[in-house]
Protein backbone atom coordinates (compact mmCIF):
# COMPACT_ATOMS: atom_id res chain seq x y z
CA UNK A 1 0.00 0.00 0.00
CA UNK A 2 1.46 3.43 -1.28
CA UNK A 3 0.30 6.36 -0.09
CA UNK A 4 -0.96 9.25 -2.05
CA UNK A 5 1.72 12.14 -1.19
CA UNK A 6 4.18 9.58 -1.65
CA UNK A 7 2.89 8.65 -5.25
CA UNK A 8 2.34 12.29 -6.74
CA UNK A 9 6.26 13.03 -5.33
CA UNK A 10 6.69 10.11 -8.10
CA UNK A 11 4.99 11.44 -10.82
CA UNK A 12 6.68 14.79 -10.01
CA UNK A 13 10.01 13.35 -10.10
CA UNK A 14 9.44 11.36 -13.33
CA UNK A 15 9.63 7.84 -11.54
CA UNK A 16 6.19 7.14 -12.65
CA UNK A 17 3.25 8.30 -15.10
CA UNK A 18 -0.24 9.33 -14.70
CA UNK A 19 -1.02 7.01 -17.24
CA UNK A 20 0.77 4.29 -15.21
CA UNK A 21 -1.54 4.88 -11.84
CA UNK A 22 -4.56 4.98 -13.67
CA UNK A 23 -4.10 1.58 -15.42
CA UNK A 24 -3.15 0.51 -12.38
CA UNK A 25 -6.36 1.93 -10.76
CA UNK A 26 -8.48 0.46 -13.53
CA UNK A 27 -6.81 -3.03 -13.33
CA UNK A 28 -8.18 -2.90 -9.49
CA UNK A 29 -11.55 -1.89 -10.60
CA UNK A 30 -11.90 -4.54 -13.21
CA UNK A 31 -10.81 -7.37 -10.91
CA UNK A 32 -13.13 -6.26 -7.47
CA UNK A 33 -15.57 -3.60 -8.82
CA UNK A 34 -18.03 -6.14 -10.20
CA UNK A 35 -17.86 -7.93 -6.36
CA UNK A 36 -17.66 -4.77 -3.85
CA UNK A 37 -19.83 -2.24 -5.87
CA UNK A 38 -17.87 0.89 -4.54
CA UNK A 39 -19.05 3.05 -7.31
CA UNK A 40 -22.53 3.93 -8.70
CA UNK A 41 -21.11 5.77 -11.48
CA UNK A 42 -17.21 5.22 -13.20
CA UNK A 43 -16.19 7.58 -16.14
CA UNK A 44 -14.93 5.59 -19.16
CA UNK A 45 -11.25 4.14 -18.94
CA UNK A 46 -10.03 5.56 -22.42
CA UNK A 47 -11.54 9.00 -21.31
CA UNK A 48 -9.73 9.18 -18.04
CA UNK A 49 -6.32 7.85 -20.13
CA UNK A 50 -6.67 10.96 -22.26
CA UNK A 51 -6.98 13.05 -19.57
CA UNK A 52 -4.01 11.86 -17.99
CA UNK A 53 -1.81 12.27 -20.38
CA UNK A 54 -2.61 16.42 -20.47
CA UNK A 55 -2.19 16.07 -16.79
CA UNK A 56 0.78 14.30 -16.64
CA UNK A 57 2.47 17.02 -19.54
CA UNK A 58 1.18 19.70 -17.44
CA UNK A 59 2.90 18.36 -14.21
CA UNK A 60 5.95 17.53 -15.85
CA UNK A 61 5.48 21.55 -17.14
CA UNK A 62 5.25 22.54 -13.60
CA UNK A 63 1.65 23.10 -13.58
CA UNK A 64 0.97 21.84 -10.59
CA UNK A 65 3.99 21.97 -8.25
CA UNK A 66 3.08 22.84 -5.10
CA UNK A 67 0.39 19.99 -5.42
CA UNK A 68 0.33 16.98 -3.11
CA UNK A 69 -2.29 15.16 -5.34
CA UNK A 70 -1.59 15.98 -8.66
CA UNK A 71 -2.51 13.05 -11.02
CA UNK A 72 -3.99 10.84 -8.66
CA UNK A 73 -7.20 9.49 -9.64
CA UNK A 74 -9.98 9.99 -6.46
CA UNK A 75 -13.51 8.94 -6.06
CA UNK A 76 -16.06 11.69 -4.84
CA UNK A 77 -19.15 10.40 -2.63
CA UNK A 78 -22.47 11.19 -4.76
CA UNK A 79 -23.75 13.21 -3.03
CA UNK A 80 -21.71 15.88 -4.19
CA UNK A 81 -22.06 17.77 -7.52
CA UNK A 82 -19.68 16.86 -10.31
CA UNK A 83 -21.29 19.11 -13.94
CA UNK A 84 -21.67 16.69 -16.39
CA UNK A 85 -21.91 13.73 -14.34
CA UNK A 86 -24.83 11.92 -12.55
CA UNK A 87 -24.86 12.90 -9.33
CA UNK A 88 -27.70 10.89 -7.84
CA UNK A 89 -27.37 10.63 -3.74
CA UNK A 90 -27.94 7.01 -4.45
CA UNK A 91 -31.47 7.77 -4.89
CA UNK A 92 -34.42 6.78 -7.19
CA UNK A 93 -35.33 10.45 -6.86
CA UNK A 94 -31.87 11.72 -8.78
CA UNK A 95 -31.26 8.35 -10.78
CA UNK A 96 -30.59 10.40 -13.67
CA UNK A 97 -29.58 13.71 -11.98
CA UNK A 98 -26.58 15.85 -14.02
CA UNK A 99 -25.90 18.87 -12.20
CA UNK A 100 -24.82 22.09 -14.31
CA UNK A 101 -22.32 22.61 -11.47
CA UNK A 102 -19.41 21.36 -9.55
CA UNK A 103 -19.14 21.36 -5.83
CA UNK A 104 -16.72 23.88 -5.08
CA UNK A 105 -14.53 20.85 -3.41
CA UNK A 106 -14.98 19.15 -6.84
CA UNK A 107 -13.27 22.69 -8.35
CA UNK A 108 -10.37 22.90 -5.68
CA UNK A 109 -9.49 18.79 -6.70
CA UNK A 110 -9.59 19.59 -10.22
CA UNK A 111 -7.26 22.46 -9.72
CA UNK A 112 -4.77 20.94 -7.94
CA UNK A 113 -4.52 18.20 -10.57
CA UNK A 114 -6.36 15.66 -9.23
CA UNK A 115 -8.19 13.31 -11.79
CA UNK A 116 -11.96 12.48 -10.53
CA UNK A 117 -12.15 9.05 -12.18
CA UNK A 118 -16.33 8.24 -10.50
CA UNK A 119 -18.68 8.72 -7.82
CA UNK A 120 -19.19 6.56 -5.08
CA UNK A 121 -22.20 4.19 -3.83
CA UNK A 122 -23.67 5.76 0.09
CA UNK A 123 -26.64 5.46 1.93
CA UNK A 124 -29.88 6.91 0.33
CA UNK A 125 -29.52 10.62 0.93
CA UNK A 126 -26.45 9.82 3.43
CA UNK A 127 -29.04 8.38 5.68
CA UNK A 128 -27.55 5.39 6.87
CA UNK A 129 -24.55 3.39 8.09
CA UNK A 130 -24.22 0.46 5.92
CA UNK A 131 -24.87 1.54 2.03
CA UNK A 132 -27.79 -0.83 2.14
CA UNK A 133 -30.33 1.58 1.95
CA UNK A 134 -28.53 2.78 -1.63
CA UNK A 135 -31.61 2.57 -4.27
CA UNK A 136 -28.28 0.48 -6.59
CA UNK A 137 -27.70 -1.96 -3.82
CA UNK A 138 -24.91 -2.25 -0.81
CA UNK A 139 -21.36 -2.50 -1.22
CA UNK A 140 -19.55 -5.00 0.28
CA UNK A 141 -16.47 -5.02 2.85
CA UNK A 142 -13.15 -5.36 1.13
CA UNK A 143 -12.11 -7.79 4.19
CA UNK A 144 -15.12 -9.73 4.15
CA UNK A 145 -17.89 -9.81 1.24
CA UNK A 146 -20.21 -10.87 3.39
CA UNK A 147 -20.56 -7.76 5.71
CA UNK A 148 -21.15 -4.20 5.10
CA UNK A 149 -18.52 -1.09 4.05
CA UNK A 150 -19.86 0.99 6.65
CA UNK A 151 -21.88 3.95 5.79
CA UNK A 152 -22.90 6.34 4.45
CA UNK A 153 -19.45 6.95 2.48
CA UNK A 154 -19.29 3.50 2.06
CA UNK A 155 -18.28 3.58 -1.41
CA UNK A 156 -15.49 5.88 -0.78
CA UNK A 157 -14.22 4.14 2.23
CA UNK A 158 -14.28 0.64 0.05
CA UNK A 159 -12.74 2.25 -2.87
CA UNK A 160 -9.54 3.34 -1.24
CA UNK A 161 -8.71 0.15 0.48
CA UNK A 162 -9.58 -2.28 -2.76
CA UNK A 163 -7.41 0.14 -4.53
CA UNK A 164 -10.33 1.29 -6.63
CA UNK A 165 -8.60 5.08 -6.43
CA UNK A 166 -5.94 6.50 -4.43
CA UNK A 167 -8.28 8.22 -2.29
CA UNK A 168 -11.78 9.49 -1.70
CA UNK A 169 -13.56 11.96 -0.27
CA UNK A 170 -17.08 11.65 1.44
CA UNK A 171 -19.14 13.17 3.88
CA UNK A 172 -19.93 13.17 7.54
CA UNK A 173 -23.11 13.90 9.17
CA UNK A 174 -22.99 11.88 12.03
CA UNK A 175 -19.89 9.42 10.63
CA UNK A 176 -20.54 8.67 7.48
CA UNK A 177 -16.77 9.31 6.71
CA UNK A 178 -15.00 8.05 10.30
CA UNK A 179 -17.25 4.84 10.82
CA UNK A 180 -17.05 3.34 7.06
CA UNK A 181 -13.07 4.19 7.00
CA UNK A 182 -13.07 2.19 10.50
CA UNK A 183 -14.89 -0.97 9.10
CA UNK A 184 -12.90 -1.15 5.60
CA UNK A 185 -9.28 -0.37 7.47
CA UNK A 186 -8.27 3.38 5.99
CA UNK A 187 -8.09 6.73 6.95
CA UNK A 188 -11.10 8.97 7.69
CA UNK A 189 -11.31 12.78 8.67
CA UNK A 190 -14.11 15.14 9.29
CA UNK A 191 -13.18 18.33 9.58
CA UNK A 192 -14.06 21.29 11.88
CA UNK A 193 -17.44 22.79 10.70
CA UNK A 194 -16.95 25.21 8.53
CA UNK A 195 -13.59 24.33 6.89
CA UNK A 196 -14.65 22.86 3.61
CA UNK A 197 -17.54 24.50 1.90
CA UNK A 198 -20.44 22.35 1.28
CA UNK A 199 -21.36 24.11 -1.62
CA UNK A 200 -22.52 21.76 -4.39
CA UNK A 201 -23.15 19.09 -0.85
CA UNK A 202 -26.92 17.64 -1.80
CA UNK A 203 -27.98 18.88 1.70
CA UNK A 204 -29.34 16.07 4.69
CA UNK A 205 -28.37 18.20 7.60
CA UNK A 206 -26.85 21.45 6.69
CA UNK A 207 -25.69 22.42 10.11
CA UNK A 208 -23.91 19.22 11.07
CA UNK A 209 -22.64 17.80 7.88
CA UNK A 210 -18.77 18.20 6.42
CA UNK A 211 -17.14 16.84 3.41
CA UNK A 212 -13.92 15.19 4.31
CA UNK A 213 -11.22 12.78 2.93
CA UNK A 214 -10.86 9.31 3.11
CA UNK A 215 -6.95 7.53 2.59
CA UNK A 216 -4.73 5.41 3.58
CA UNK A 217 -2.85 7.55 5.62
CA UNK A 218 -2.81 9.99 8.27
CA UNK A 219 -0.30 12.31 6.06
CA UNK A 220 -2.50 11.69 2.86
CA UNK A 221 -5.66 12.98 4.87
CA UNK A 222 -3.87 15.79 6.22
CA UNK A 223 -2.46 16.90 2.64
CA UNK A 224 -5.56 16.52 1.29
CA UNK A 225 -7.48 18.70 3.19
CA UNK A 226 -5.32 21.46 2.42
CA UNK A 227 -6.42 21.33 -0.65
CA UNK A 228 -9.90 21.39 0.19
CA UNK A 229 -10.36 23.95 3.01
CA UNK A 230 -10.71 27.25 2.38
CA UNK A 231 -13.32 29.37 2.92
CA UNK A 232 -16.27 30.22 0.11
CA UNK A 233 -18.41 32.94 -0.26
CA UNK A 234 -20.85 30.89 -1.39
CA UNK A 235 -21.38 28.91 1.17
CA UNK A 236 -22.56 31.13 4.43
CA UNK A 237 -21.29 28.66 6.75
CA UNK A 238 -18.22 28.66 5.80
CA UNK A 239 -15.57 29.66 8.41
CA UNK A 240 -12.24 32.06 7.22
CA UNK A 241 -9.56 29.90 9.80
CA UNK A 242 -6.38 31.52 10.83
CA UNK A 243 -4.33 29.23 8.97
CA UNK A 244 -4.61 26.30 6.68
CA UNK A 245 -1.36 23.92 7.41
CA UNK A 246 -2.62 21.07 8.34
CA UNK A 247 0.74 19.11 8.04
CA UNK A 248 3.28 20.54 9.71
CA UNK A 249 2.84 19.16 12.77
CA UNK A 250 2.90 15.62 11.15
CA UNK A 251 6.14 13.74 12.96
CA UNK A 252 6.68 16.34 16.12
CA UNK A 253 6.86 15.13 19.05
CA UNK A 254 3.50 14.47 21.61
CA UNK A 255 5.15 14.67 24.29
CA UNK A 256 3.40 16.63 26.88
CA UNK A 257 0.03 16.65 25.19
CA UNK A 258 -3.04 15.71 27.03
CA UNK A 259 -5.50 12.95 25.89
CA UNK A 260 -8.87 11.80 27.97
CA UNK A 261 -10.29 8.48 27.84
CA UNK A 262 -14.25 9.16 28.43
CA UNK A 263 -15.26 5.67 30.78
CA UNK A 264 -18.52 5.57 29.27
CA UNK A 265 -16.70 4.63 25.88
CA UNK A 266 -15.87 1.77 26.84
CA UNK A 267 -18.53 0.37 29.09
CA UNK A 268 -20.50 -2.97 28.23
CA UNK A 269 -21.49 -3.43 24.77
CA UNK A 270 -18.67 -2.17 23.08
CA UNK A 271 -16.72 -5.54 21.25
CA UNK A 272 -14.01 -6.77 23.75
CA UNK A 273 -11.20 -6.18 20.85
CA UNK A 274 -12.38 -2.91 20.44
CA UNK A 275 -11.73 -1.75 23.89
CA UNK A 276 -8.43 -3.49 23.94
CA UNK A 277 -7.20 -1.38 20.75
CA UNK A 278 -8.44 1.65 22.89
CA UNK A 279 -6.57 0.79 25.50
CA UNK A 280 -3.83 -0.46 23.62
CA UNK A 281 -3.66 3.42 22.00
CA UNK A 282 -3.77 5.61 25.17
CA UNK A 283 -0.54 3.10 26.02
CA UNK A 284 1.07 3.72 22.83
CA UNK A 285 0.44 7.43 23.51
CA UNK A 286 2.07 7.12 27.32
CA UNK A 287 4.85 5.80 25.72
CA UNK A 288 5.58 8.56 23.28
CA UNK A 289 5.29 11.05 26.51
CA UNK A 290 1.68 11.87 26.39
CA UNK A 291 -0.37 12.13 29.42
CA UNK A 292 -3.91 9.75 29.24
CA UNK A 293 -6.34 10.36 32.11
CA UNK A 294 -9.86 8.69 32.01
CA UNK A 295 -12.35 11.00 32.61
CA UNK A 296 -16.14 10.70 33.00
CA UNK A 297 -17.39 12.94 29.83
CA UNK A 298 -21.45 12.87 30.53
CA UNK A 299 -24.24 13.61 28.56
CA UNK A 300 -23.72 10.50 26.75
CA UNK A 301 -26.77 9.27 27.35
CA UNK A 302 -28.89 11.99 25.00
CA UNK A 303 -26.01 12.33 22.35
CA UNK A 304 -28.01 9.98 19.63
CA UNK A 305 -31.67 11.41 20.38
CA UNK A 306 -30.40 15.08 20.25
CA UNK A 307 -28.33 14.15 16.63
CA UNK A 308 -32.08 12.06 15.52
CA UNK A 309 -33.93 15.02 16.20
CA UNK A 310 -31.88 17.19 14.47
CA UNK A 311 -30.91 15.27 11.40
CA UNK A 312 -35.04 14.30 11.02
CA UNK A 313 -35.58 17.95 11.29
CA UNK A 314 -33.50 19.43 9.24
CA UNK A 315 -33.83 16.40 6.48
CA UNK A 316 -37.53 16.80 6.55
CA UNK A 317 -36.65 20.92 5.41
CA UNK A 318 -33.69 20.04 2.79
CA UNK A 319 -35.89 16.95 1.12
CA UNK A 320 -38.40 19.07 0.73
CA UNK A 321 -37.26 20.32 -2.66
CA UNK A 322 -37.55 17.20 -4.17
CA UNK A 323 -40.91 17.57 -5.79
CA UNK A 324 -40.79 16.36 -9.43
CA UNK A 325 -41.07 20.14 -10.47
CA UNK A 326 -37.59 21.24 -11.68
CA UNK A 327 -35.34 18.11 -11.90
CA UNK A 328 -35.47 14.44 -10.24
CA UNK A 329 -38.16 12.02 -10.63
CA UNK A 330 -41.28 12.49 -11.49
CA UNK A 331 -43.91 9.82 -11.30
CA UNK A 332 -45.71 8.64 -14.23
CA UNK A 333 -49.31 8.87 -13.93
CA UNK A 334 -51.03 11.72 -11.91
CA UNK A 335 -54.35 13.52 -12.05
CA UNK A 336 -53.44 16.90 -10.06
CA UNK A 337 -50.58 18.80 -8.81
CA UNK A 338 -50.76 17.36 -5.38
CA UNK A 339 -51.04 13.80 -6.74
CA UNK A 340 -48.12 14.64 -8.87
CA UNK A 341 -46.14 15.52 -5.45
CA UNK A 342 -47.30 12.63 -2.98
CA UNK A 343 -46.55 9.90 -5.56
CA UNK A 344 -43.20 11.13 -6.47
CA UNK A 345 -41.98 11.45 -3.44
CA UNK A 346 -43.21 8.52 -2.31
CA UNK A 347 -42.29 6.59 -5.38
CA UNK A 348 -38.73 8.51 -5.32
CA UNK A 349 -37.47 7.98 -2.01
CA UNK A 350 -36.88 4.89 -0.08
CA UNK A 351 -38.37 4.20 3.03
CA UNK A 352 -35.50 5.14 5.62
CA UNK A 353 -35.67 8.51 3.82
CA UNK A 354 -39.47 8.45 4.08
CA UNK A 355 -39.16 7.34 7.67
CA UNK A 356 -36.72 10.47 8.70
CA UNK A 357 -38.81 12.75 6.86
CA UNK A 358 -42.03 11.77 8.73
CA UNK A 359 -40.39 12.02 11.67
CA UNK A 360 -38.83 15.29 11.38
CA UNK A 361 -42.32 17.10 10.47
CA UNK A 362 -43.50 15.79 13.59
CA UNK A 363 -40.45 17.15 16.27
CA UNK A 364 -40.88 20.61 14.14
CA UNK A 365 -45.00 20.36 14.25
CA UNK A 366 -46.64 23.27 16.85
CA UNK A 367 -47.59 20.56 19.06
CA UNK A 368 -44.25 18.97 19.33
CA UNK A 369 -41.69 21.75 18.60
CA UNK A 370 -41.31 22.60 21.90
CA UNK A 371 -40.66 18.85 23.58
CA UNK A 372 -38.06 17.64 21.24
CA UNK A 373 -36.56 19.99 18.79
CA UNK A 374 -36.48 23.09 21.06
CA UNK A 375 -35.28 20.89 23.26
CA UNK A 376 -32.68 18.78 21.34
CA UNK A 377 -30.76 22.55 20.34
CA UNK A 378 -30.97 23.46 24.15
CA UNK A 379 -29.05 20.36 24.88
CA UNK A 380 -27.11 20.47 21.62
CA UNK A 381 -25.87 24.09 23.74
CA UNK A 382 -25.26 22.28 26.68
CA UNK A 383 -23.55 19.78 25.03
CA UNK A 384 -20.58 21.89 23.23
CA UNK A 385 -20.18 23.69 26.69
CA UNK A 386 -19.19 20.04 28.00
CA UNK A 387 -16.84 19.57 25.51
CA UNK A 388 -15.30 23.05 26.04
CA UNK A 389 -14.99 22.38 29.27
CA UNK A 390 -13.04 18.96 28.04
CA UNK A 391 -10.73 21.22 26.10
CA UNK A 392 -9.92 23.52 28.60
CA UNK A 393 -7.83 20.38 30.24
CA UNK A 394 -7.03 18.22 27.49
CA UNK A 395 -5.61 18.15 23.72
CA UNK A 396 -7.71 15.20 22.21
CA UNK A 397 -10.59 12.70 23.17
CA UNK A 398 -9.70 9.27 22.56
CA UNK A 399 -12.20 6.64 21.88
CA UNK A 400 -13.59 4.10 19.47
CA UNK A 401 -15.31 5.11 16.32
CA UNK A 402 -18.48 2.44 16.49
CA UNK A 403 -19.10 -0.53 19.11
CA UNK A 404 -18.32 -3.08 16.56
CA UNK A 405 -17.08 -4.09 13.76
CA UNK A 406 -18.42 -4.19 10.45
CA UNK A 407 -21.58 -6.64 10.34
CA UNK A 408 -22.92 -9.09 8.24
CA UNK A 409 -24.65 -7.85 5.09
CA UNK A 410 -27.77 -10.13 5.18
CA UNK A 411 -28.11 -9.66 9.24
CA UNK A 412 -31.72 -9.09 10.06
CA UNK A 413 -33.07 -5.47 10.03
CA UNK A 414 -31.70 -4.25 13.45
CA UNK A 415 -34.11 -2.61 15.50
CA UNK A 416 -34.75 0.90 14.57
CA UNK A 417 -33.22 2.28 17.92
CA UNK A 418 -29.84 -0.76 17.57
CA UNK A 419 -29.02 0.88 14.31
CA UNK A 420 -29.03 4.53 15.74
CA UNK A 421 -26.58 3.24 19.03
CA UNK A 422 -24.04 2.15 16.17
CA UNK A 423 -23.39 5.93 15.99
CA UNK A 424 -23.00 6.83 19.36
CA UNK A 425 -19.16 7.58 19.33
CA UNK A 426 -19.38 9.60 16.31
CA UNK A 427 -21.74 11.86 16.75
CA UNK A 428 -21.01 14.18 19.23
CA UNK A 429 -17.92 15.99 16.92
CA UNK A 430 -21.02 16.59 14.27
CA UNK A 431 -23.43 18.35 17.69
CA UNK A 432 -20.52 20.04 18.37
CA UNK A 433 -19.13 21.02 15.42
CA UNK A 434 -15.14 19.63 16.36
CA UNK A 435 -12.62 17.71 13.80
CA UNK A 436 -12.70 13.90 14.14
CA UNK A 437 -10.17 11.24 12.91
CA UNK A 438 -10.59 7.22 12.79
CA UNK A 439 -7.08 5.47 12.58
CA UNK A 440 -6.95 2.37 11.53
CA UNK A 441 -5.64 -0.12 14.49
CA UNK A 442 -5.75 -3.23 14.08
CA UNK A 443 -7.78 -6.34 13.33
CA UNK A 444 -10.82 -8.44 15.51
CA UNK A 445 -10.07 -11.96 15.79
CA UNK A 446 -11.84 -12.23 12.09
CA UNK A 447 -9.66 -10.45 10.78
CA UNK A 448 -12.08 -7.40 10.65
CA UNK A 449 -10.65 -3.84 10.86
CA UNK A 450 -10.63 -1.56 14.07
CA UNK A 451 -10.65 1.85 13.79
CA UNK A 452 -9.70 4.00 17.04
CA UNK A 453 -10.45 7.81 16.95
CA UNK A 454 -9.89 10.66 18.16
CA UNK A 455 -11.19 14.34 18.80
CA UNK A 456 -9.59 17.40 19.08
CA UNK A 457 -11.22 21.24 19.84
CA UNK A 458 -12.50 23.72 17.24
CA UNK A 459 -9.45 24.78 14.43
CA UNK A 460 -7.27 21.97 16.14
CA UNK A 461 -6.79 19.78 13.08
CA UNK A 462 -3.09 20.33 13.03
CA UNK A 463 -3.31 18.96 16.50
CA UNK A 464 -5.04 16.18 15.58
CA UNK A 465 -3.26 15.17 12.72
CA UNK A 466 0.11 15.54 14.52
CA UNK A 467 -1.50 12.80 17.58
CA UNK A 468 -3.05 10.65 14.69
CA UNK A 469 -0.04 10.41 12.79
CA UNK A 470 1.83 9.72 15.82
CA UNK A 471 -0.41 6.82 16.91
CA UNK A 472 -0.19 5.49 13.25
CA UNK A 473 3.64 5.50 12.92
CA UNK A 474 3.89 3.39 16.42
CA UNK A 475 1.35 1.08 15.57
CA UNK A 476 3.48 0.35 12.29
CA UNK A 477 6.92 0.11 14.04
CA UNK B 1 -45.43 6.67 21.95
CA UNK B 2 -47.78 4.92 19.49
CA UNK B 3 -48.87 7.17 16.17
CA UNK B 4 -52.22 7.06 15.53
CA UNK B 5 -53.62 7.23 11.91
CA UNK B 6 -54.89 10.80 12.63
CA UNK B 7 -51.08 11.84 12.96
CA UNK B 8 -49.96 9.77 10.26
CA UNK B 9 -52.05 11.76 8.00
CA UNK B 10 -51.40 15.05 9.40
CA UNK B 11 -47.73 14.34 8.62
CA UNK B 12 -48.21 12.60 5.40
CA UNK B 13 -50.35 15.75 4.61
CA UNK B 14 -47.23 18.22 5.59
CA UNK B 15 -44.77 16.18 4.03
CA UNK B 16 -46.37 15.33 0.72
CA UNK B 17 -45.79 11.71 1.09
CA UNK B 18 -48.63 8.42 1.32
CA UNK B 19 -47.15 5.39 2.33
CA UNK B 20 -48.92 2.40 0.69
CA UNK B 21 -51.63 0.75 3.10
CA UNK B 22 -49.56 -2.31 2.94
CA UNK B 23 -46.23 -0.61 4.77
CA UNK B 24 -48.47 1.95 6.72
CA UNK B 25 -48.69 0.12 10.18
CA UNK B 26 -44.70 -0.95 10.00
CA UNK B 27 -44.21 2.67 9.37
CA UNK B 28 -45.95 4.19 12.06
CA UNK B 29 -44.92 1.23 14.53
CA UNK B 30 -41.21 2.44 13.88
CA UNK B 31 -41.87 6.05 14.10
CA UNK B 32 -43.40 5.33 17.52
CA UNK B 33 -40.24 3.58 18.49
CA UNK B 34 -38.60 6.87 17.48
CA UNK B 35 -40.26 8.81 19.23
CA UNK B 36 -40.45 6.69 22.65
CA UNK B 37 -36.49 6.41 22.70
CA UNK B 38 -36.11 10.95 21.85
CA UNK B 39 -39.07 11.02 24.73
CA UNK B 40 -35.41 11.02 26.79
CA UNK B 41 -34.97 14.29 25.66
CA UNK B 42 -38.10 15.17 27.98
CA UNK B 43 -36.40 14.41 31.37
CA UNK B 44 -32.86 15.50 30.56
CA UNK B 45 -31.49 19.23 32.15
CA UNK B 46 -31.05 21.51 29.57
CA UNK B 47 -29.97 23.90 32.26
CA UNK B 48 -30.64 27.58 31.02
CA UNK B 49 -29.32 27.70 27.99
CA UNK B 50 -31.57 28.75 25.06
CA UNK B 51 -31.49 28.06 21.37
CA UNK B 52 -30.39 31.07 20.13
CA UNK B 53 -28.32 30.83 16.84
CA UNK B 54 -26.48 34.24 16.15
CA UNK B 55 -25.72 35.31 12.25
CA UNK B 56 -22.77 37.89 11.87
CA UNK B 57 -22.99 40.23 9.02
CA UNK B 58 -19.56 39.22 7.69
CA UNK B 59 -21.21 36.24 6.24
CA UNK B 60 -23.70 37.43 4.50
CA UNK B 61 -22.69 38.23 0.66
CA UNK B 62 -23.60 41.60 -1.77
CA UNK B 63 -26.87 41.41 -2.79
CA UNK B 64 -26.37 41.37 -6.38
CA UNK B 65 -27.50 39.08 -9.25
CA UNK B 66 -24.21 36.84 -10.56
CA UNK B 67 -25.25 34.94 -13.49
CA UNK B 68 -23.51 31.90 -13.21
CA UNK B 69 -26.10 29.57 -15.53
CA UNK B 70 -27.70 29.43 -18.57
CA UNK B 71 -31.00 28.53 -18.49
CA UNK B 72 -31.07 26.20 -20.83
CA UNK B 73 -28.35 24.46 -18.15
CA UNK B 74 -30.59 25.06 -15.53
CA UNK B 75 -33.76 23.40 -17.15
CA UNK B 76 -31.60 20.92 -18.70
CA UNK B 77 -32.94 18.29 -16.03
CA UNK B 78 -36.48 19.40 -16.36
CA UNK B 79 -38.57 16.18 -16.36
CA UNK B 80 -41.06 17.78 -18.59
CA UNK B 81 -40.21 21.41 -20.22
CA UNK B 82 -41.37 23.74 -22.81
CA UNK B 83 -40.19 26.82 -23.97
CA UNK B 84 -37.91 27.07 -21.55
CA UNK B 85 -40.64 27.01 -19.04
CA UNK B 86 -41.21 24.09 -15.79
CA UNK B 87 -44.42 22.34 -17.02
CA UNK B 88 -46.73 21.19 -14.04
CA UNK B 89 -50.21 19.91 -13.93
CA UNK B 90 -52.56 22.90 -14.34
CA UNK B 91 -53.60 24.07 -10.78
CA UNK B 92 -56.10 26.86 -11.94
Amino acid sequence: MISAVELSKRIQNGQITVEEIVKNVYCSIEAKEKEYHCYISLRDKEEVLQEAKILQEEILSGKYSGSCIAGLPVAVKDNICTKGQKTTCASKMLADFIPAYSAEVVHRLQNAGALIIGKTNMDEFGMGSTTKTSYFGATKNPYDIARVAGGSSGGSACAVANGECIFAVGSDTGGSVRQPASYCGIVGLKPTYGTVSRYGLIAYTSSLEQIGPMANTVEDCAAILEVLAGVDKKDMTSIPREDYDFTSGLGQSIEGKRVALPKEFLADGVQEEIKQAVYLAAEYFRKLGAIVEEIELGMSEYVVPIYCVITAAEASSNLARFDGVKYGYRTKEYNNLQEMYEKTRTEGFGVEVQKRILLGSLVLSAEYYETYYIKAKKLQKLLKRTYAKVFQMYDIILGPVAPRTAPMLLEQQQDVLMSRLEDIYTVPANLVGIPAISVPFGKDKKGLPIGVQLMANHFQERLLLQMAYALERESLS
Amino acid sequence: MKISKEQMDYLEQMTMLRVPEEKRSEMMEQIGQLVEYIESLKFADSEEEDDEVIVTEENLRKDEVVAEYTKEEMIANAPEQKDGTFVVPKTI
